[in-house]
């Protein structure tokens, strides 16, 4: 196992990225069978995860639902696509201190989607201490209750994490270097996590596309503490996020820079505002408060965020609450979450009268389907809707659980960023979900 | 005939002691013990310290020293009522838990022991390592912390 050591003291491994490309090669080298579950000090694990089910939408007409923004969505309104995936893991284990994992995840994505895509996490990890862990490579953050799990159905209630308050998560991994340390004080357990380093991926567009998306200069802190069944967590994330827009965003946003030469008082900020909806990248911040109580046959799960992204319509507050009680094998629950844009959807501004005593009628009409796109294209970037929902899992054997779910939908006028094919008006709907999560090997 | 049966008889009877020599009768049905090395300092832990210890959350003894929990058989029974006495949740739901920790590389689940006396074995060996019994064990190179219920 010396190779491991040998990824730290070779000269040109300098960045984690290529780091994260190492630690699979050297995982997937084991000679150990998979699945090996001795008791000796160095060990290899294989064990996986997966989710086949079915989601059945009405209203909202032709529009698909997605899970989060790096899916392709549903093609159709009964679809497998959204929910159904398939995980594998392999964990290595050099002794206590040291420790390693690849982790992939198959699940329905955009075409052309880079393999590095696949891989949600692929570290090598040491531990100095037993409750202190430094790890490097591509780790998840800790941010999100249910972010680093959301893939692993079986790990939570739902039939999805609430899409209102996940949706837009494109940030849940991290190339870099980790750091954790854990402490008790009285009955309360203590973690706190730090993150720092950037990331390259994906998510959909509208229309399904892929659209990379590279971030940078991440950090991500994460607080939680544990007593009595009461898990509160508070965590923050900041990092450089840049968008590889399609032609045609670039060329709008130079069609206004072009219109904001046109000498007319007022002009300009209406431009600005016009261009913010074309937003591809800046400055980009997290902040999220979460509560889990599980006591008894009682679960109540709570949390709020504030996604902060200057000058843009991403800028939103999320929030979910969800009550589940057990009963044998069978947890009932009920969720309901919203997400809200800081903004109010801004209405398509009047530039022909404005322009054409300067430019004339008819260049002042081509402005104004230029609005008309610009406009239209922050619905692309607003999250604004609400769910309501209740549900039942079923663990029908020691690892599988059956779930079934019923959410009801508002989606608000220029709203729809986690939809596919979406129009921009407002719509309401039904989906109806039927899922059977499966783990094995842990 | 007969001698030679009696003979076999005492024979197996002399197995089956042997085969318990390492472990004593159940003290009762529904009662597990909690095992460390004898080379482990540790005398006693409280409920809330094993919990910890046995949910991810720490992965060290109350005196800082590395603490490694092993579980009985995953789909065996034992594993079941340990974690129901020591957490109150049922094997559903460990099983979830613990799927979250693993595959979110918090914390891997216990390595597994086949049975009681696979489970001493690998206590013997490791003074870091934890685990329970259900029976109360006669050999002195592991040492009683606590007993659930």
């Amino acid at each position: 196992m010396r190779n491991f050591s040998d990824v730290f003291a070779k000269p040109g491994v300098r960045r984690c990225s290529r780091l994260t490309s190492w630690i699979p090669a050297l995982l997937l080298f084991a000679s150990v069978p998979a699945g090996a579950q001795d008791l000796s000090r160095n060990t290899f694990s294989f064990s996986g995860f997966g989710t086949v089910g079915v989601v059945g939408k009405t209203g909202a007409r032709d529009w698909g639902f997605t899970r989060n923004s790096t899916q392709l969505g549903a093609g159709s309104d009964l679809s497998a696509a959204p929910d159904s995936r398939l995980g594998g893991q392999v964990n290595w284990s050099g002794g206590s201190p040291w420790e390693a994992a690849v982790q992939g995840v198959l699940m329905s994505r955009p075409g052309q989607v880079p393999v590095r895509d696949v891989v949600e996490q692929a570290y090598l990890g040491y531990r100095p201490l037993p409750d202190t862990r430094i790890r490097l490579g591509r780790t998840s953050a800790d941010i999100f209750l249910y972010a680093d799990s959301r893939n692993v159905g079986y790990a939570f209630p739902w039939a999805r994490p609430p899409v209102d308050f996940y949706g837009f998560a494109p940030l849940t991994s991290i190339d870099g270097i980790d750091l954790e340390q854990r402490w008790n004080t009285g009955d309360a357990t203590w973690r706190a996590r730090a993150t720092a380093g950037s990331l390259r991926t994906s998510v959909a567009d509208a229309n399904g596309s892929r659209i990379p998306v590279r971030a940078s200069e991440i950090l991500a802190v994460g607080l939680s503490r544990e007593s009595n069944g009461l898990l509160v967590k508070l965590s923050y994330l900041r990092g450089q996020i840049e968008l590889s827009t399609d032609p045609g965003v670039l060329a709008l946003r130079r069609g206004l820079e072009d219109l904001r030469a046109v000498p007319v008082p007022g002009l300009g900020r209406q431009i600005d505002l016009l261009g913010n909806n074309l937003w591809t990248g800046g400055i980009t911040s997290y902040m999220a408060v979460a509560a889990q109580y599980d006591r008894g046959p009682w679960t109540l799960i709570a949390e709020g965020s504030q996604l902060s992204v200057p000058d843009s319509p991403l800028d939103a507050r999320r929030a979910y609450v969800s009550l589940g009680w057990r009963k044998n094998a069978v947890t009932y629950y009920g969720i309901a979450s919203r997400v809200k844009p800081q903004d109010r959807a801004r209405a398509e501004p009047d530039l022909a009268s404005a322009l054409a005593p300067a430019v004339g009628s008819a260049a002042a009409q081509q402005a104004q389907m230029l609005a008309g796109y610009a406009t239209a294209a922050a619905s692309n970037y607003r999250f604004d809707q609400s769910t309501v929902g209740a549900g039942f899992r079923w663990d029908f054997a020691a690892n599988a659980a059956l779930k079934f779910q019923v959410d009801r939908f508002n989606v608000r006028q220029n709203g729809g960023a986690g939809w596919r094919h979406h129009d921009g008006q407002a719509a309401k709907g039904t989906l109806v979900s039927v899922l059977v999560d499966f783990v094995w090997g842990p | 005939m007969s001698r030679m049966l009696s003979s076999r008889l005492r024979m197996a009877a002399a197995l089956a002691l042997s085969t318990f020599s390492l472990q004593g009768p159940a003290a009762s049905a529904d009662s597990l013990y909690v095992v460390v090395s004898a080379h482990n300092p540790i005398r006693s832990l409280s409920t809330a310290e094993l919990v910890a210890i046995y949910t991810g959350r720490t992965r060290a003894f109350p005196n800082g020293d590395a603490a490694t929990p092993l579980d009985q058989r995953r789909d065996g029974a034992a594993r079941a009522e340990f974690y129901q006495s020591l957490t109150g949740m049922d094997i559903a739901r460990i099983n979830s838990y613990w799927a979250r920790l693993h595959f979110t590389g918090q914390v891997r689940p216990p390595q597994t022991a086949e049975d009681d006396a696979a489970m001493v074995q690998r206590l013997r060996n490791d003074p870091s390592a934890i685990g329970y019994l259900t029976r109360e064990p006669q050999d002195s190179s592991v040492r009683v912390v606590m007993r659930l219920p």
